[in-house]
């Protein structure tokens, strides 16, 4: 009989123990409002929102870089993006100031035009990629910060 | 003796069933997120968007990202203010050109048109601020739905 009530309670309490872990469900967009950000432009360079406030994204982005550095993949990104926009920036500048360093008073020589707008077209396509890459880097940031806090609940929760 | 066993193995049962139910869930949260969420890519000619991997248009305005929007009544209010917006923004970019070279020779032109211009950015900006939101927010109603 005693045999019968001890497995009795063990079931009581493995059911109990199952029903208390799925009675509070995580808030999933209360994770998401805490954890991601969201990029946001200006006349005097970017800025990201997190938690509803605005912040600086720093001189050359700097700012929000060192905010990444929780997320090593995302950091990765970023990094990435950030040098491949300073690069076609630089190209694209290069390529423009070229046109007046080669005027010689009358004309610039014939192959100094075609380079300058390859070079030009070069620069901004880089450029964008670095923009682009930028945006994914945001996205990888508030997947791995959304899943990291997702598994912390669950753990919790346990 | 054997009601004890037995009890204790379908504790150890339901447990597992209990950490099996969490595994699954936390793979499919990540599985949710990388299958519905988007974010935004710059082309020459306006936006793309990726959603699942692959790579779309959006259309200049980000127009083309509203059989996602519409479907969340507050993501679609911010996603056509952000269309308002970037529409104003390049009719007075575009005006403001135009006007300066129409009246080249008025004295006040140039600072109508810079002025006009001011606008215009901002306004482009702000559309382009409001599209981000409005994807930041879609993001987290798909997230939500079941």
């Amino acid at each position: 009989m005693l045999k019968i009530v001890i497995s009795l309670c063990l079931v009581l309490f493995a059911s109990a123990h199952c029903f208390a872990s799925n009675s509070q469900p995580i808030d999933i967009g209360k994770l998401y409002e805490q954890n991601s950000i969201y990029l946001q432009s200006g006349f005097f360079g970017r800025t990201f929102v997190h938690q509803g406030r605005s912040h600086q994204s720093g001189f050359f982005n700097s700012g929000l870089l060192s905010f990444m550095r929780t997320d090593p993949e995302a950091y990765t990104l970023m990094s990435d993006a950030i040098s491949r926009q300073h690069i076609g920036i630089i190209i694209a500048i290069s390529s423009l100031i070229l046109i007046p360093i080669t005027y010689d008073g009358y004309n610039n020589a014939d192959w100094v035009m075609p380079l300058s707008l390859f070079g030009y077209i070069g620069g901004i396509t880089i450029t964008v990629s670095g923009l682009n890459l930028f945006e994914k880097s945001i996205w990888v940031y508030n997947r791995n910060m959304l899943q990291a806090s997702y598994n912390q609940s669950l753990n919790q929760g346990n | 003796m054997f009601n004890f066993l037995s009890g204790l193995l379908l504790c150890l049962f339901m447990s597992f069933q209990w950490v099996v139910a969490d595994e699954i869930s936390q793979a499919k949260f990540s599985e949710r997120y990388d299958n519905r969420t988007l974010y935004l890519q710059n082309s020459i000619i306006g936006y793309n968007h990726v959603l699942n991997g692959k790579l779309l248009p959006a259309g200049f305005f980000g127009e083309r990202l509203n059989p996602y929007m519409k479907q969340y009544p507050e993501v679609n209010s911010e996603f056509h203010r952000s269309i308002n917006y970037q529409v104003s923004g390049l009719l007075l970019n575009l005006g403001s050109v135009l006007y300066y070279s129409m009246n080249k020779e008025k004295d006040k032109a140039p600072w109508i048109s810079f002025t006009g211009l001011i606008f215009g950015i901002s306004f482009s900006i702000r559309g382009s601020n409001q599209l981000e939101k409005a994807v930041w927010l879609y993001n987290k109603k798909t997230l939500l739905q079941e």
